[in-house]
């Protein structure tokens, strides 16, 4: 009796196991354009100690930070910076570079009524880039390490991905603190487009994700009494 | 009584304004340059007839549609609102046919996979009830009645083709992944084609493979798990075409309206 009550016991502190790998929690969608600054090589594209930013809009939230936003009172942005090429390789189609760690990625919460519209006006740094889109409150940030983008000159698009872990922001208390380890990934378009004008390089649509809760494994249950013969 | 009608005017006009900002923030664009006019983020999904996740490789052939949700409306929709309780936006791309997926080496120890679809076109749906599986609820495939039935309901407003959609895979040296995906749209009907026109432009934004086990792990940096039978998660935008119109005005001129 006592050895049943103590396996069902066991068996209930076992059932959630963790698993090797986790699901991805959606955090939040964005839209905006990049650029490079420094630019010291404005001949080559992102060559080895050039900088990489990018800016532009929060267009959507996921479920940590919805509760927690009000994108009809307010103006949601993001700026990434910091990101410097380390390393650069290029076959005469295909860029790939990696980026030095760590950069730094930014979302801002901005009051439509009292604050200023962000705007990107043309050859960043400018009047208006960044600085409207790192004005109001710093809502959440982190560190972003390894991040690649890479660029197909032949197809006119591209994309990036990076590590980001959460460390500041105002509302950094609504990711877990064991889920703020996340990334943040994007598309790019690059010339010939419309959208883009002087000055940036590509127009961006991406996310960012964390990871989702640690799940359960699913056992038999005499795969757990087998743990204890 | 002629200065109170004007004055609830005003304030009906200037709550309509609001609504609307809450939109044009993510809709504005540099000056004189065309901005988004649809995006879609979390909601939308890509799947095919001849596709093996665990080399990222559609078939010659196989055909591709992508079902999803709109997220933010800009011009010339800024008066549809994607959030509407009673109404959602749903879209599908399809009769988009592989010409295979072409993979190489790239960069220190890296591969590419590369996609062009062929021969598509796409939809926009403004349906009642909200009724579209999204990210939280997603079905595995197949799910007949559900995908992609639920996503083609409604009043069609949209319409249009695509020229060659390319998705782009990428895993870098360093084991994360990366992709996107790129083609031009020109509308060509639906009950709100006359606010758009025939202008040609981008639809492009980020393409998020499926880990090559999925749904089972490992779940390498920049997949998209997904239940079973989908390919890919797209997250991107229609921008707004030339033959748009804009009509700028003056809040001199808005309150000559109501004088």
């Amino acid at each position: 009796m006592m050895r049943t009550a103590f396996l069902v016991l066991l068996a209930l502190s076992l059932f959630a196991v963790p698993a090797s790998a986790q699901h991805s929690c959606y955090l939040l969608g964005f839209t905006g354009l990049d650029y490079e600054d420094p630019n010291p090589e404005p001949g080559t594209y992102l060559a080895i100690g050039e900088g990489y930013k990018a800016l532009g809009f929060v267009t959507d939230f996921g479920p940590f930070l919805a509760p927690w936003v009000n994108p009809a009172v307010n103006e949601y942005t993001f700026y990434l910076y910091d990101l410097t090429v380390q390393d650069y390789y290029f076959d005469g189609s295909y860029l790939e570079v990696l980026f030095a760690n760590p950069g730094r990625g930014r979302y801002y919460q901005d009051s439509r009524t009292g604050g200023t519209p962000a705007l990107y006006g043309v050859n960043p740094p400018n009047a208006t880039a960044p600085s409207t889109f790192t004005d109001g409150l710093m809502i959440l940030g982190g560190q972003i390490t390894n991040m690649f983008l890479t660029y197909d000159f032949a197809a006119n698009q591209g994309s990036f991905t990076g590590n980001i872990l959460f460390d500041e922001g105002a509302l950094l208390f609504a990711i877990p603190p064991a889920q703020r380890d996340g990334w943040t990934i994007s598309g790019l378009a690059g010339r010939p487009n419309e959208t883009v004008p002087p000055g940036y390089e590509h127009q961006l649509s991406g996310e960012t994700y964390v990871p989702g809760p640690t799940p359960a494994i699913r056992r038999t249950w005499g795969k757990i009494k087998s743990l204890y013969r | 009584m002629k200065r109170n009608i004007g004055v609830a005017a005003l304030l009906g006009l200037l709550a309509t304004g609001l609504l609307a900002t809450a939109a044009t923030a993510q809709c504005n664009p540099p000056p004189n340059y065309p901005g988004m006019m649809i995006k879609f983020d979390q909601d939308a999904w890509a799947y095919e007839t001849a596709y093996t996740t665990s080399t990222f490789s559609s078939a010659v052939g196989s055909q591709l549609t992508v079902v999803g949700i709109a997220s933010v409306f800009c011009t010339p929709f800024l008066d549809l609102d994607p959030n509407d309780p009673n109404t959602e936006y749903t879209f599908i791309w399809d009769n988009l046919t592989s010409l295979g997926t072409i993979s190489k080496p790239v960069g220190a120890s890296g591969m590419q996979y590369t996609t062009k679809y062929l021969g598509g076109g796409f939809r926009l749906y403004a349906g009642s009830p909200r009724n579209a599986p999204t990210a939280a609820i997603l079905p595995s495939l197949p799910a007949p009645g559900v995908v992609p039935d639920l996503y083609v309901d409604g009043t069609m407003i949209l319409q249009g083709v695509l020229d060659t959609l390319t998705t782009i895979v990428t895993r870098a040296s360093n084991g994360n992944y990366s992709g996107s995906f790129r083609a031009n749209y020109q509308c060509t009907g639906g009950t709100l084609y006359g606010r758009v026109g025939n202008g040609v432009n981008l639809l492009s934004g980020l393409w998020c493979a499926v880990p090559p086990n999925n749904p089972d792990p490992p779940y390498p940096i920049g997949t998209c798990v997904h239940p079973a039978g989908w390919s890919a998660h797209p997250s991107g935008k229609w921008d707004t075409p030339i033959t748009v119109p804009v009509k700028p005005s003056t809040w001199g001129t808005i309150k000559t309206l109501y004088r």
